[in-house]
């Protein structure tokens, strides 16, 4: 410890001596010698509140206590709050060191910035979108600002592996050593972050183009303590004439209300509606009993001053305080840990949940989650998929696999990111005010971070974007931006990357039953289950965004959904495991421990014995009436690639929750059916993509100016995976 | 053309050349057709010494040679006693703007100030100094205080926009010299330069209200084209080269603002208001014509810049028209150019040529087979290749200009705004971004 700590500048040690910590730990004092170097990238892994950020800043703030002109860290974070959180943990150490910290972000004090334009020194703390508003408005000062750049930190790293704004980070940070003359001679880059998966994987992540290499350090297992609980509540099926029977969500919010009084707590409800509803309902029950309301909802559609309140409410940690709320409250914000952590649906993967599950236990305490899963009650006419409890197993499933095997999803690298990579071209020429084409894709493609892109990829883009107005070619050769491309560039919306999903009207005869996201794969003719009920596609209007449904026929629709992209395979098999041993108990040892409430696990024995009754282990295709069932227990691409393949067949089907619905059909139709299709080669996953409406693939930001072939493309490689469900096809099927 | 050439001449122009850039001076031996435009131009500089003002577009295409073209009116300028200020334009300095980038582009224009006698620039000194010199004389002459002489002969500027202040500097100049205070001079050159970014440095140093700044940039120009008239010079004429960066400005509003600008400026200059003073403004095609981004976007400017109609049709250029189009160098043009090239390189001798006129041939066919027509529509790395090959002819004369022409490798001209990427040799062989290179929307 002693040799570390010396090398560490002496204002540091003095301040590590005031804190008064007894010793550096672990990965803080393995950080010291890699970052001091200078010459590497470092990837530090550990669980939150391992004292991550210190480990970076012991060093890196050494590193740079000498240097007076320009900017010595760049420190980059997902959220303005972190930032704000940040710059206050960061107060005292750069009051030792007399060392500048400056948050720079949308919300950030005038004073400050010009404070540090004036005069560029010590720690810049800022989001991507500031960031990419400097190199865009103001290069020359980046250029000189940044030229003594010695460190680029990432918090929260794992927020932006394999997402848009990921990359978007990735590509400044390649602009932003090509500004400074850089490239040659890198600029260290350091990330910090939580949960991650296939670790190996994460350094290219990191730096794509390699010309640094990188040292890893994880923290050693954290030896917490976590209490899990899952719970089940019967969803009645007719409660009306019925006093003595409530509802689940009913049951739930009591539960809820007798659970969480008095101390702090997160419940996440995966939907805006769900929270909503939820939060009013628990603020009645206190109103009713005449107790102080502790209960308030947390989603992006809310008000910001409601959200920041609420976020107060739970850093002063005075008041006992229970957020209802939605991703929006995953990422490491400050907020203090909360005594524990309830979901009430399913998740919907598996490092969302460790995140979730990483916000309870406070100090000495053990970090607990409950889950409060609700099934619907069965009857003869209930669907199959209630009838296995599918939403209770995935969530057992999810929880195995976080605590046995310490699993969570891998970032999906391969995505070519279209939309963001389009943003980039507009971006850079912006900025430099013409390019060249070679050097836009030597500089975003070669030395950047979009890998996957070939060089016809970019020139079919180049090419539509100059149809549409977006860049120009001057007679020198030069690309400049065009007349929509300056429209885009100059609002002050260009800067981010990401939007809010687009939601689709449902409208059913002539009302509008409400709105559903586009991320859901949808084709005329399939079924949807909308508000409890099932309604068959008769048409999708591309340019008014809306979907006309009837009311159809076709048993009780599933309560459970789960329709979308984001379950993993794993996940899947491993409840494909849980249904087969009839056993989810975890071991400890020699114990089985059951974390299970009577409830659920009646509802659990009832899942696993229809599994038993219908065969499912050796039928993957089950028939129950009219209609069939596949059961491939493989993930979402898979899924959705068989949905498809059917219903270019000329089938009639749809997916809920993994498990596919195929009308009016026989085992042997179905089998046959793939079986052949298996024989010639499969569509790839661009032919897939094809066949949905073009208003389907728009996702991301910029997806609108994409050529309709790139864009189908990139969404066939999101959404399907053709020589996996091949495999499975040959191994299950045949 | 039996003259000899200066060595001075021969290095400045060989050295330019070699480089790419423009040479300053001894540009009249490489002059190469352009006869009309250039008789164009003289005449409207005979205007301006004569109390007119001129406003002129130079449009060509990247590489047809504007720069070089503007450099031979501004040598011609000098020549009939005009002090001339010339600056090109770039993402950092533009007509107008709101922080620091037009007086940036003042400060530019007024570091590049020329005379005859100083061609090379810097010549804001010796100007100012002139002045003081005159009216010290007038003020001998009369037995009066300098003072007051030079309040008097700047008179006329103060009725015009910051004028007032304009004066007080020429006289704290005088003042500096009086007392020897080499520091108040200096000063107040500062302050000619627009280089003083506060108001309240520049009241400190010089007990001034105001500075030269974004805001007064023309009033500016005006002030200094009746300043130079009054320290013994014919006029002001101001170059302002590589206008397309306000094409490529992102910022509707930032370009909005500069064509209203242009605007004025060429309102004020064509209706008679501004006197001895001559704008010249080189850009491409593009700025000029592209209706949502060039100059034409701007309605007020497409009117006044229209094609003559009657000469279109009639199938003739007319030069008197504010836009002048300059056609890309001919082929033909480009062999006579060699041939200056090869006569200057000689120093004017004759018996002293390196290569015979086959040779020229010759490079020309081999330039033309590399890279094709850019051969002679853009001519500045041809020019480079030729001057390359001469040089090494000239240090080793053993060798034959047979063996050096098939082995001439000839760049092709690629600008951009965008710095180049550099990256280690060893990676550079992987990368494939130069299939590329031709890419055309």
């Amino acid at each position: 410890m002693i040799e570390e700590y010396q090398r560490l500048d002496k204002r540091v040690q003095k301040w590590l001596f005031n804190q008064g910590w007894p010793d550096l730990r672990e990965i803080q004092k393995r950080a010291i010698a890699p970052i001091l170097s200078g010459d590497r990238d470092v990837l530090i892994s550990a669980s939150t509140a391992a004292g991550k950020t210190e480990a970076f800043f012991l060093p890196a703030c050494s590193a740079i206590a000498e240097e007076e002109n320009g900017f010595g860290i760049l420190y980059v974070s997902p959220l303005k709050a972190l930032i704000n959180d940040q710059y206050r943990r960061l107060e005292s150490l750069s009051e030792m060191l007399d060392m500048q910290v400056t948050p720079w972000h949308g919300d950030s004090l005038q004073s400050k910035k010009k404070k540090a334009r004036n005069n560029p020194s010590g720690i810049l703390l800022i989001t991507p979108e500031s960031l990419e508003s400097l190199l865009v408005r103001e290069p020359g000062w980046v250029k000189q600002s940044f030229t003594s750049l010695k460190y680029i930190v990432i918090d929260e790293f794992h927020a932006f592996i394999g997402t848009e704004r990921g990359q978007q980070l990735l590509s400044l940070l390649t602009r932003l050593e090509h500004i400074t003359g850089r490239i040659s001679n890198p600029i260290p880059r350091v990330a910090l972050s939580a949960t991650l998966g296939e670790l190996e994987k994460v350094p290219l992540s990191l730096r794509p183009n390699k010309s640094l290499p990188c040292e890893t350090i994880t923290g050693s297992q954290h030896q917490s303590t976590i209490k899990v609980q899952v719970k089940g509540y019967l969803e009645p099926i007719d409660i009306t004439g019925d006093e003595k029977r409530t509802s689940a969500e009913q049951q739930i919010c009591q539960e809820i209300f007798s659970l969480c009084r008095g101390d702090s707590h997160l419940v996440f409800a995966n939907s805006r509606s769900r929270t909503e509803s939820i939060a009013a309902q628990l603020s009645d029950l206190c109103e009713q009993q005449v107790v102080p309301n502790e209960f308030f909802p947390h989603h992006g559609s809310l008000a910001k001053e409601l959200r920041e309140d609420l976020e107060a409410r739970l850093q002063k940690e005075t008041l006992p305080t229970t957020a209802i709320c939605t991703m929006t409250l995953e990422l490491g914000i400050d907020i203090g840990k909360v005594s524990s952590v309830i979901q009430v649906t399913a998740p919907h993967s598996v490092s969302s949940l460790r995140q979730r599950l990483g916000r309870s236990g406070r100090r000495n305490l053990p970090s607990i989650l409950r889950m409060l899963i609700a099934e619907n009650e069965l009857s003869d006419k209930s669907n199959i998929v209630d009838g296995l409890r599918l939403e209770l197993v995935q969530s057992l499933a999810m929880i195995r696999l976080l605590i046995v095997n310490n699993w969570f999803e891998p970032a999906d690298t391969e995505q070519m990111h279209l939309s963001t990579f389009l943003h980039q071209i507009l971006s850079v020429i912006a900025q430099w005010g013409s390019a060249r084409a070679d050097q836009l894709y030597s500089l975003l493609c070669e030395q950047g971070s979009f890998k996957e892109i070939s060089i016809q990829h970019f020139k079919q883009l180049l090419s539509h974007m100059g149809k549409v107005q977006l860049i120009q070619q001057l007679n020198s050769g030069e690309l400049v931006l065009g007349i929509e491309g300056e429209r885009l560039t100059n609002s002050y919306t260009f800067y981010a990357v990401f939007k809010t999903p687009e939601e689709f009207r449902i409208v059913a005869g002539s009302k509008t039953l409400g709105t559903l996201p586009v991320d859901s794969l949808i084709l005329k003719d399939q079924h949807i289950i909308f508000g409890g009920r099932r309604w068959k596609v008769t048409n999708i209007d591309d340019e008014k965004k809306v979907i006309y449904v009837t009311s159809t026929k076709g048993g009780k629709p599933p309560k459970f959904n789960g329709s979308g992209m984001s379950i993993h395979d794993k996940v899947r098999q491993e409840m494909l495991s849980i249904y087969r041993t009839g056993d989810y108990r975890i071991e400890v040892g020699n114990q089985k421990i059951d974390f299970v409430d009577n409830l659920g696990r009646q509802l659990f024995q009832e899942g696993a014995y229809l599994f038993e009754e219908a065969n499912l282990e050796k039928q993957p295709v089950y028939q129950s009436g009219k209609h069939s069932y596949i059961f491939s227990w493989m993930g979402d691409k898979v899924v959705n690639t068989l949905t498809v393949l059917l219903i270019r067949s000329g089938f009639v089907c749809s997916n809920f929750a993994g498990v596919i619905e195929v009308q009016n059909s026989n085992v042997d139709d179905i089998k046959n059916c793939l079986i052949a299709i298996t024989k010639d080669d499969l569509p790839d996953e661009t032919e897939l993509a094809g066949t949905l409406s073009l208003q389907q693939k728009l996702i991301e930001k910029y997806d609108e100016y994409l050529p309709e072939d790139l864009l189908t493309e990139c969404y066939g490689q999101k959404a399907f995976n053709s020589s996996a469900t091949k495999q499975w096809i040959i191994a299950c099927l045949v | 053309m039996e003259k000899r050439i200066r060595l001075k001449e021969r290095d400045a122009i060989i050295q330019s050349l070699k480089s790419g850039v423009t040479p300053k001076i001894g540009i009249q031996h490489i002059q190469v057709g352009r006869s009309n435009e250039v008789k164009a131009l003289y005449n409207d500089i005979e205007r301006i010494s004569q109390g007119g003002a001129a406003f002129r577009l130079i449009i060509g295409d990247y590489g047809s040679g504007k720069t070089f073209f503007l450099s031979v009116v501004r040598s011609i300028a000098l020549e009939k006693k005009l002090v001339t200020v010339n600056a090109d334009l770039s993402p950092d300095r533009r007509i107008h703007a709101s922080s620091g980038q037009a007086r940036k582009l003042y400060s530019e224009l007024m570091r590049n100030m020329s005379t005859r006698n100083k061609p090379n620039g810097n010549a804001l000194s010796s100007v100012v100094e002139r002045f003081v010199t005159q009216a010290r004389k007038e003020a001998d002459e009369k037995n009066g205080d300098v003072s007051t002489v030079i309040h008097q002969k700047l008179a006329s500027l103060s009725e015009l926009v910051g004028g007032y202040d304009f004066a007080k500097v020429i006289d704290a100049y005088w003042n500096g010299h009086e007392q020897d205070n080499e520091e108040l001079k200096s000063n107040a050159i500062r302050w000619l330069r627009a280089e003083y970014t506060t108001k309240t440095d520049a009241r400190r140093d010089l007990d001034v209200r105001t500075i030269i700044s974004d805001n007064s940039f023309y009033d500016a120009l005006k002030l200094m084209s009746l300043f130079v008239r009054q320290a013994g010079y014919e006029g002001l004429l101001v170059n302002l080269d590589e206008m397309v960066h306000l094409y490529k400005l992102s910022s509707t509003q930032a370009r909005t603002s500069n064509y209203e600008q242009i605007l004025r400026i060429l309102n004020d200059c064509l209706q008679g208001s501004a006197e001895y003073l001559g704008f010249l403004l080189g850009g491409t095609p593009e700025f000029l014509l592209d209706p949502r981004r060039g100059l034409y976007s701007y309605e007020a400017l497409q009117s006044r810049l229209a094609e003559n109609s009657f000469a279109q049709r009639a199938g003739v250029i007319d030069y008197s028209s504010p836009a002048l189009h300059l056609a890309s160098l001919t082929p033909e043009e480009l062999y006579i150019l060699l041939k200056n090239l090869r006569h200057v390189s000689a120093e004017g001798d004759t018996s002293k040529y390196l290569v015979p006129d086959d040779a020229l041939k010759s490079f020309l066919h081999h330039c033309s087979q590399t890279i094709g027509d850019a051969y002679f529509r853009t001519p500045r790395n041809t020019i480079k290749a030729f001057l390359d090959m001469l040089a090494v002819l000239e240090q080793n004369p053993s060798m034959q200009w047979s063996q050096l022409v098939q082995s001439i490798a000839i760049e092709d001209d690629r600008p951009s705004d965008t710095d180049e990427i550099m990256v280690d040799e060893e990676t550079g062989e992987i990368l494939n971004s130069d299939r590329l290179a031709d890419f055309k929307l």
